[in-house]
Formats: C-alpha cells, structure tokens, sequence
C-alpha cells in the first residue's frame, strides 16, 4: 500500500482508529483533525474529512466505542480536552464539548474501550494529572463529568505542579481493552475452580468474571495502574506500580487479554531509555479492601493481605516478562494488535518492530518494517 | 545543509530536494520507492536455530519455547531479523542518522482489527520547542503490516479451501476418538489436502509456502500414506518429488548416446534410478544400454537384474513380498561376484547391494541424508518402527543442514519429533502448521506430548490454530473462517478471541449483522449481541433508516436507547422541520398499533408532533392543536424542547383563525408554561434550544411553508416565549368571550 498525503500542514502527532479500523483519524500542530475511511478490500485510505479542532498543536485523539455513535476526542496544547460527534458516518464532524480542567497542556486522551461501563475517557496532561470524565448521557454528549483527578507522580512535578515547557516530559494513558477480570481467586473458597476442565467451556470463560474498570498511566518515568471494582461503588485507586525504567516513559499499550483466556494481562511501554518492556499481571487471590496499600516497590501488589483475606479486592502479581532494546534508542510508542499476541514498537532508529508471542507466552521477534528504503528482504544490521 | 519553504507555522509548501540545494543526498526520498508488501509474497527464510533433532527424542514444550525463544535470541545477536522497507520509505538509505538529527521520530499504531497498521513521522519536542521544519514526507501516513500475516487473493482462496476440508473432516471424523482403519479417512483428506497446497503454491510462488509444502508433504508422506502404498515407498515419493534425481537432462545424455553402456555416467545413473525406487526406468536402462556380453553369464545376469527390477513388490504387497525379494537380490549378488566382466561385474555388485539394502553401499551412494534413510528405508527393511534407526545412519554421514527451514522440519518428521516438527512449520506458514497438527492430532500423535509437557499451556493443536484463526480475523473477508476454528479449539482462549474480535467486524450489511448475532447466540455472548446491534442501529440512524434502528433494538429490549433515539427524531424535525420518515416508521406512525410496544411507548411523543404537523399541513387547525396540546402537557418531555414547542403554537393562536384550543387546553398550556419558567434549568434548556432552532431557521433554506419561524425571522427566544404567553392570555380571553 502506497503512503498518502494526510493534507496536515504540520506535523502529525497521533492517529487513531475507530472500533471497526475502518475510520482513521489524524491529528497535527496545524491544529486540525483529517478522517480518512478504509475502502475494502483494497485497503485504501481516502481522505473523508477535515475540521479545524483545536487553537493549538493536537496531541492526541481516540474513538469512542460505536455503541455511543461516532465521536471522538482530542487533545491539545490549548490545555483542552474536545469532544466531537459525527451523524453522517464521519462526513462531518461537529464539536460537542470542551473539557477544559487541565492546568496544562493535555498530552493523551483516550476513550475506554469496553461498552459495558457508560461512555469514560480519560486525560492526562504535562500538570500530571490523569482525569477520567463520564458522560452520564451518551445521548447528551455536551455534559461530561469530571468523574475522578489525581496527580500521578507528585514527586516529579515541579513544585508549581505542571511540567515546564524546557523540561522533557511525557504522559500516556491507556485504559484495560476488558471490562472485566477473570481470576482463580475469584473463585475462592466458592468450590468452583475456573480451570476445570470438567465445567462446560462457557461456563469457564464467564464464571469468574467480575467487572472491573482500569487503566494504566505513565507520567514522567512513572507507570502505574489504577483501578476500581464493580461498576462505580468505588473511586478508581492507584494500585500495582511497573518499575524499572529509568527514563521517561513515552506510550504505555495496554493488550487485550482474550489470546490467553483471559489468565492474565499484558501491558506494554516504550521507554525513554531505549527499552520495550512487556508487563504481566496475573489475578491473585482477593485480599481486604484497603485505601492506600500501593508500597511502591516493583512487583508489588496492593492489599494482598493473607492474613485478613477478604471477597472485595482483587491484586496483580507484576513481572516483567519481556524486554528489548533492539532500538537501540528511543521508543515512542508501543501498540497490541486486538488478542495481545503481537506487539509493535517505534522510535528513532525509524523502525516499526514487531514482536510476537511464542507458544509458552514468551515474546520474540516477528520482523521489521524500516522507514529507510533499501531494507527490503534484508536481515537487520 | 537543506533548503526548505516557510516553516511549519506558516505552511509546509513544496521542500527543495534537489541535490544541488540538499547536499550529497537528501535525507527524504521524493522519489517513488517500490517496497515488499511483508506477507506471504516475500522471500527468504531466517536463519534457523540449532537444534536437538538429532538426538532423535520428542520435544518437549520447553523445546518448543527453546525453539522459538532461542532462535530468536540468536537472530538478536546476529540481527537476523526480517526486514522490509515501508512502501515509499521516506528515510533515503543511509541517511538515517541525518534523520535523526532533525529530531524526528517513527510512531507506529496497529487498528483495532486488521492487520495493517499506520506509520508516522512525528517530532520530537512536542511543546512548542520544534524549530525544525516540515517537509511533505512528514505529512504523509505510512502503512504497515504485520509480517506474515497478510493474506492475497490467492493465499485467501486456500485459506477458505483449507477451511472447506477441514470442516467436511470435522463432519466425518472425531478428534481422539480410535482410528478404525478401515474407517481411516485422513490419508484421503490429507491427499486432498496436500494437492491443494501444491496448487497454491505454484499459483503464489512463494518460497516459504513452497518449504511448507516440502514438510506437509514429508509428513503426510510418513505418517498419512494412502493404505496402497507404504511409507517407504511413500517416504521416496516425497523424496523425488522433493529432490527429483537423476534429472530428465542426466537420464537423456546418456541414453541417447549411440552406446549409453559406454558413456562414463552410466553406471552412476543406474544405481541413481534404483536407489530412488525407480525400478522401470531402471531396468529400460539396463535393457537399452547396448551391452555386448562377453559370455553367457553376463547376459542371464543382465536378464536377472532386469526381472528383480521389474519384479519389486509394490504397495500392500510390499510387506509380505519383501523378505522374498530381498532373498533374490542377495543370490543376485552372489552370482553376479564371478562374473569375468570386470565393468559388468562391478557395476551389477553395486546394484544387487542397493537392492538388498546393504548400508555401506546406500551410504556410499547417496548424496543426501534424505536420499540414504528413503534408500535404507525402502531397500533394508520397510518397517516403519526403523526409519528413525535409518535417520540415525544417514545423518551420521550427511548431517542436517538447519539453515533450511523446510529440511529442519522433515528431519524432525524423519525422527519422529512430530511436535518439533510443527513448531517448525509453523514459522513457514501457520494455516499449514495448523493442519498438519490436526492431522496429528486426529491420529493421536501427540497425546504424549500433551500429557507430559504441556502442563497448563493450550494443546499445542489448538494454539496453532488460534494463531492462524487470528491471522484469519485480522484478514478482510475470514473474519468468520477464523471465528470457525476458534470455536473449534479446546479451552477458553478461542472463545475470549471470538469475543474480543466480534464486534469489530464491520457490518457491511444486515446479513454480516444476523450471521454476527447467530454466533453471539450460539456462545452466549449476550453483551457482545447487545453492543453489536446498537452499533448496527447507530449505522442505520446514521444513513436515516430510524424505524430499522428502532426495530434492531426492540429486538434487544434496549428502552434506553430508542426513547433517545426517539427524542432525538422529535429534536431533529423541530430543528429542521419534518422531514419523511423512512418506510418502516411511515407504516408505524399512522398506525402506532402495529408497532412493537417498546417502540409504541418510546416513539409516542414524535408520533403525536407527526401527526401534528400532518394535521396543519392538511389545514385541520383543531386536530392539529389537540395534538401540539397534549404533547405539551406531556409530563416527561425534556425542558428543552418546551420553548420550540411553544414557537409551533403560535400559528394556532391566530386570531384570524377560528379557535382551534378550548378553554381548558388553554390553561393547562398556560400552567404548563408557568411551571416549566419556575425550574430555571429546564427554562436555560428550552430557551437555548429555541435558540438554535431560530438561528437554523437563519441559515436554512429549504423550510416548510407552514413553519412558524418563517413569519418571525429575527426574533429572539425569550421573545418568542413572551409572544406565545401574550398570544395564550388573548386567546384565553377570546375563548371567555366567544363561549366553549
């Protein structure tokens, strides 16, 4: 497939596809937004519409689940968070909102994934806050509610409590593509064990489900995933911390989990430090509901209290499966193909790498699509 | 070092990258550059890792993760990595870090479905700090696919043959269940099988589909053979299929020579045809040699090798005629050590000793560990509980050549390391992998390798076919072939991807919609049939078709959704005027008691404005108010609309007009008002959409004749309610005047 001239009149600074990858839309400092549509099966992309979306550079945009229509966010420089709807299939697209609680410039936006939990989307920006707004009404698009801020890592804010221009930064923010969470421990002390081969698979797949909303979130060199249960009774929390990397992180991707059933998730980062790192978090068994149990120690979980095991929470156990630095410089961006088996990472080496996993759950390296020409058919050097 | 147009704040324009400006070489390419699309099209195999095939055990799963871990460690530090150039690659080759200084970098995101994703130029000091300027290659978007995982119209049309097979093997056959051989079809689909991918192969030619060809062949051919034939004689078919020796060139020199007997190769070529079971053209060989025989002997000994040639048993006689055979060739040989012939002698020496399978002789002969276990196998004793003893010998002599992937893979079949053997191929072609699995599986071959490696990991069968099942999602049009074999897996990992992926499919028409919903019912997948027919109803609202979109989530009893979707069409018509329903709502509008009664309970308030609006334009003014009335005292209409509903009032408070509200209406219309003016948020809603109705009215130009905002073009919202309730209290005392 050839490449296409987009028509931005800047830089291009993210692009995101709708729930069918059907739709594509790009955003730039010129501080407008281009759709294109997917003809198939020739897999073109033709330019389908063009809007001026922002007063300033645009980050970031994302697609809401179709259930709630065609709409889409973006964010900018302009410290806003926008909301636009379309109501002719993307021919046009007509703001509906601005969402506008940033101190900053807003880095990421990106809307949840699963259906079953209303229409979220949340934000973060170079204040290190990481906002998730809620449209109580997905038939009325223009009220959205700040449904929950915290920063993430005050720590590495400055004490005004917004990154300054001169100081690199970066902030992603990627929500769990499930809305639900299959866990062994789920299952405790209820006689019923997920595993067994004897129940009807159907019954396997949905018997120890519990719904779950999370997302993960990088500001500066800090990841961490924050998490509540249940649909709403609680505020989202900061809950496992993914250590170990030792510069800014630039993109985290959260995978989905359906290639392994479900037995646990996979998150993936792209690193300042030259490092693609995958995470694992395997379901533990519930511990005691507690407020502000994160240690903040790698591979630590929170509230896996053994000595008061409760029904309320659920834990990750954290290990960092796989890591590559096969860049050999910086990663911007990490994306999962829809079953969390194939992995892609980019950066400066202008290489798209990807990355698979093998049969024991292990990722290895799938090939290589290089922006630099005479890489055809060659083995890397 | 570059000479570019205004910066990126002013526009990108047209950069100069013409040598003479740019340098030695440009770093962007304005030049078309012809990529490799990454999929089944390309060439070349990776390096292979070292391996324990030798060893002639099992593998176990950690050989597998061994496999494929280490393989790949290797290809790190060789950077033996697959490697192809984006179409129109924007980075000129060796400019890459000149690109780097410009502080740029690659971004790359994969679609939520298919399997080309979108690359990207972006910079690298987001937050204003980007002084260096754009060029057009900046602006461009770049596709990219996952290799190995795109598929052709032609590689499609296997995948959907393959798919065809397995399903008609399904229907006849069961996994796991004892194979009765009388019953045995897998040698007739794996025959099947096997002819198809050689058709696709030589349409696709391509390399990788060919070497998977070569190991499915090989596999079959050891494992699958028709019940006419034997495996050695099967095992040697795949070999001069494979490796065909002597070639036709070789055969024809020699033997249309005047004499071939004298030609040098002649011996060689003799030996040649009878180490690969080529007993005819062995014998024609021998009998059209042109040999001038000295005495007798020599001649009945031709005669003999002649008739032991012709004479060797075939197929299900193979077995039983063996031993017989082989006897005679021994005796052969014997005889044929006094000859005084000294050429004649030697030359039927070394043929006896290949017929009777002597070891020193095959191995001194062959060329190929290939060549020496086929000849051992078919010539020393077919039993095929030695073939893995015959490997053992060949690749003593002729070691395993593991740079070729597709020799790796038939050296592990030959050994008898069936799940090594698949992990192999898998990295040729996975749709072939996965079958060849399933033929494995369907003979129960791999029961010892599920029973004592795999521990909590799927069968290996199943995780083969759930990453072609993926490569099958991620592909236009085997979305539901991939679906298929998912549902057909054990465990849970199918189903999660069926459920992952179905909602993704795009429904390009009502029958991908039902097909999608079958499934949904059939797994239970209710959440996922409910978000895929709101999508569908959101599509069919997009494209105007409301009363299907209505219909679609009656079907789902989704309340929520159709009183949205209802309020939506009555803030659209006072928007934009009443505008003709699609067919399915022109039938349920007149008529509410067909419709289904979600439906009837949530599209009540447009029908009553419908039938309102159907009213004034027939000039029946009462009719018309009567219904305007009761939707205005309809106690759960949103504030938003009351004040465009009181705008649509006016015309029926005409005093030119005979009266068309009693007195009763009047004052609940006024309480209405009254009440609705009280809640200040509901006033804020109502008077801004009116608003916006007016300020459409402005830009419009194609409204009704009987809209009301025609005759008040410039008017104000709050005027408009301030009108209306002047018009309602004149009215009102009209109607004390007039008398009910």
């Amino acid at each position: 497939m050839n490449s296409i001239s987009t028509g931005h009149q800047d830089l291009i600074h993210d692009i995101a596809y709708d729930h069918y990858g059907r739709l594509l839309a790009t955003c730039s400092s010129d501080q407008c937004i281009k759709v294109f549509t997917r003809e198939f099966p020739s897999a073109e992309w033709t330019l389908q519409s063009s809007f001026k979306a922002h007063d300033a550079n645009i980050f970031s945009l994302s697609f809401a689940p179709p259930q709630y229509g065609l709409i889409l966010a973006s964010c900018s420089e302009d410290q806003t968070v926008r909301v636009h709807s379309s109501v002719d299939n993307g021919h046009t697209f007509t703001k509906v909102a601005t969402l506008s609680d940033s101190g900053g410039p807003v880095h990421h936006v990106v809307f949840a994934r699963f259906g079953g939990h209303g229409l979220k989307l949340a934000c973060i920006g170079t204040d290190g806050v990481v906002r998730v707004y809620h449209a109580a009404d997905p038939s009325d698009l223009r009220q959205w509610h700040l449904a929950f801020e915290k920063v993430v890592d005050q720590d590495r804010l400055l004490s005004n409590g917004v990154a300054a221009r001169d100081l690199q930064g970066d902030f992603a923010v990627d929500w769990c593509p499930s809305g639900t969470v299959r866990a062994s421990g789920l299952t405790y002390g209820r006689g019923v064990d997920m595993a067994d081969s004897e129940l009807p698979r159907l019954d396997r797949l949905t018997i120890a489900e519990r719904a779950v909303e999370q997302f993960v979130v990088s500001s500066m060199s800090k990841v961490i995933v924050f998490r509540k249960l249940d649909g709403g009774i609680y505020e989202y929390e900061p809950a496992e911390e993914l250590a170990g990397h030792t510069d800014i992180v630039r993109d985290v991707a959260w995978a989905s989990s359906a290639g392994v059933g479900g037995r646990y998730e996979l998150i993936a980062t792209a690193c300042k430090d030259g490092w693609v790192r995958i995470f694992k978090l395997t379901p533990q068994r519930t511990g005691t509901r507690t407020t502000e149990s994160r240690n903040g120690t790698a591979g630590t979980v929170n509230g896996d209290n053994e000595n008061g095991v409760g029904e309320n929470n659920l834990s990750y156990e954290v290990e960092l499966v796989d890591q590559f630095d096969d860049h050999k410089s910086e990663v911007w961006k990490v994306s999962w193909n829809f079953s969390g088996t194939v992995l892609s990472s980019s950066g400066d080496d202008g290489r798209v790498r990807f990355w698979r996993a093998a049969y024991t759950g292990k990722f290895i390296a799938l090939g290589v699509a290089s922006a630099e020409q005479g890489s055809n058919d060659e083995m890397e050097d | 070092m570059f000479s570019f147009t205004p910066s990126s704040t002013s526009g990108s324009g047209q950069s100069s990258f013409s040598p003479s400006f740019g340098g030695p070489r440009p770093i962007f390419s304005t030049a078309r550059h012809v990529g490799e699309t990454p999929a089944k099209e390309r060439s070349g195999a990776p390096k292979l890792f070292s391996s324990p095939i030798a060893t002639g055990r099992s593998s176990t799963a950690e050989d597998i993760a061994y496999i494929s871990e280490g393989e790949e460690e290797m290809d790190d530090e060789d950077d033996g990595v697959f490697t192809y150039a984006l179409q129109d690659a924007p980075i000129v080759a060796g400019r890459l870090q000149d690109w780097q200084d410009r502080q740029r970098t690659l971004k790359f995101r994969l679609p939520p479905l298919y399997n080309s994703g979108v690359a990207w130029i972006d910079g690298k000091k987001l937050d204003g700090g980007d002084q260096v300027p754009v060029v057009p290659e900046e602006m461009k978007i770049y596709p990219a696919e996952i290799p190995d995982s795109a598929f052709s119209d032609e590689y499609t049309k296997f995948v959907k043959d393959s798919y065809e097979l397995y399903r008609a093997l399904t229907n006849t056959d069961h996994i796991g269940r004892p194979i009765d051989p009388s019953e045995n079809n897998l040698p007739k689909y794996a025959t099947t099988f096997l002819q198809m991918l050689d058709a696709a192969r030589r349409r696709i030619f391509d390399e990788r589909l060919s070497e998977a060809y070569v190991v499915c062949h090989c596999l079959f051919a050891s494992y699958f053979a028709d019940p006419g034939t034997t495996r050695a004689e099967a095992l040697m078919e795949w070999l001069n299929q494979y490796d065909p020796r002597p070639t036709t060139e070789e055969t024809r020199d020699i033997m249309t020579a005047p004499l071939p007997y004298d030609e040098p190769g002649f011996w060689e070529l003799v030996h040649k045809l009878a180490m690969r079971g080529l007993f005819f053209q062995c014998s024609n060989c021998l009998k059209e040699a042109g040999v001038i025989y000295a005495d007798s002997e020599s001649k009945n000994a031709m005669q003999t090798a002649t008739s032991i040639l012709e004479t060797a048993p075939k197929g299900s006689k193979a077995f039983g005629g063996h031993r017989q055979w082989r006897a005679r060739a021994i005796t052969f040989a014997e005889q044929v050590a006094k000859l005084s012939d000294v050429k004649l002698r030697k030359g039927l020496i070394a043929l006896a000793n290949i017929l009777r399978g002597d070891n020193d002789t095959i191995l001194a002969l062959s060329e190929s560990w290939q060549e020496a276990t086929a000849a051992l196998f078919l010539f020393h004793d077919p039993a095929p509980s030695r073939l893995s003893e015959y490997y053992q010998k060949a690749v003593v002599e002729f070691p395993v050549d593991l740079t070729v992937i597709s020799e790796a893979g038939c050296a592990a079949i030959i050994a008898g390391d069936i799940p090594k053997a698949l992990s192999v191929a898998e990295r040729l072609d996975v749709c072939v992998a996965a079958h060849m699995a399933d033929f494995c599986d369907r003979q129960r071959m791999l029961d010892d390798f599920y029973n004592v490696a795999t521990l909590d990991l799927p069968p290996f069968r199943d995780w083969l076919f759930m990453a072609h099942a993926i490569n099958c999602c991620a592909n236009y049009g085997t979305w539901f072939i991939g679906a298929a074999y998912l549902r057909d897996t054990e465990g849970t990992e199918g189903l999660s991807i069926i459920r992952e992926t179905i909602t993704h499919v795009y429904l390009d028409s009502e029958r991908t919609l039902t097909e999608l919903l079958d499934i949904c019912k059939e797994l239970q997948f209710d959440k996922e049939a409910q978000q895929i027919v709101i999508a569908w109803s959101k599509l069919q609202l997009s494209r105007n078709q409301f009363g299907s979109a209505l219909e679609w989530l009656d079907s789902i009893g989704n309340g929520h959704e159709i009183r949205a979707i209802a309020w939506q069409l009555l803030e659209s018509s006072l928007l934009n005027g009443l505008t003709l329903p699609d067919s399915i709502l022109q039938q349920y509008l007149p008529s509410p008691q067909l419709c289904p009664v979600l439906i009837r309970e949530f599209i009540a308030p447009y029908a009553i404005y419908f039938a309102f609006k159907n009213h004034l334009k027939e000039g029946n003014i009462v009719d018309a108010a009567q219904y305007l009335a009761s939707l205005i005292q309809f106690s759960y209409l949103p504030g938003r609309f009351f004040g465009a509903l009181l705008g649509e009032l006016i015309p029926l408070l005409d005093r030119r007009r005979p009266r068309a509200l009693p007195t009763a209406e009047l004052i609940a219309i006024m309480n209405c008002l009254y009440q609705w003016e009280k809640d200040a948020g509901k006033r804020a809603e109502g008077i801004q959409f009116l608003e916006v109705c007016l300020s459409a009215t402005r830009e419009a130009t194609d409204l009704a004749e009987d809209d009301w905002r025609i005759e008040y073009p410039n008017i104000a919202a709050q005027d408009v309610v301030k009108l209306v309730r002047s018009k309602l209290i004149k009215e009102l005392s009209r109607a004390y005047l007039e008398g009910e």
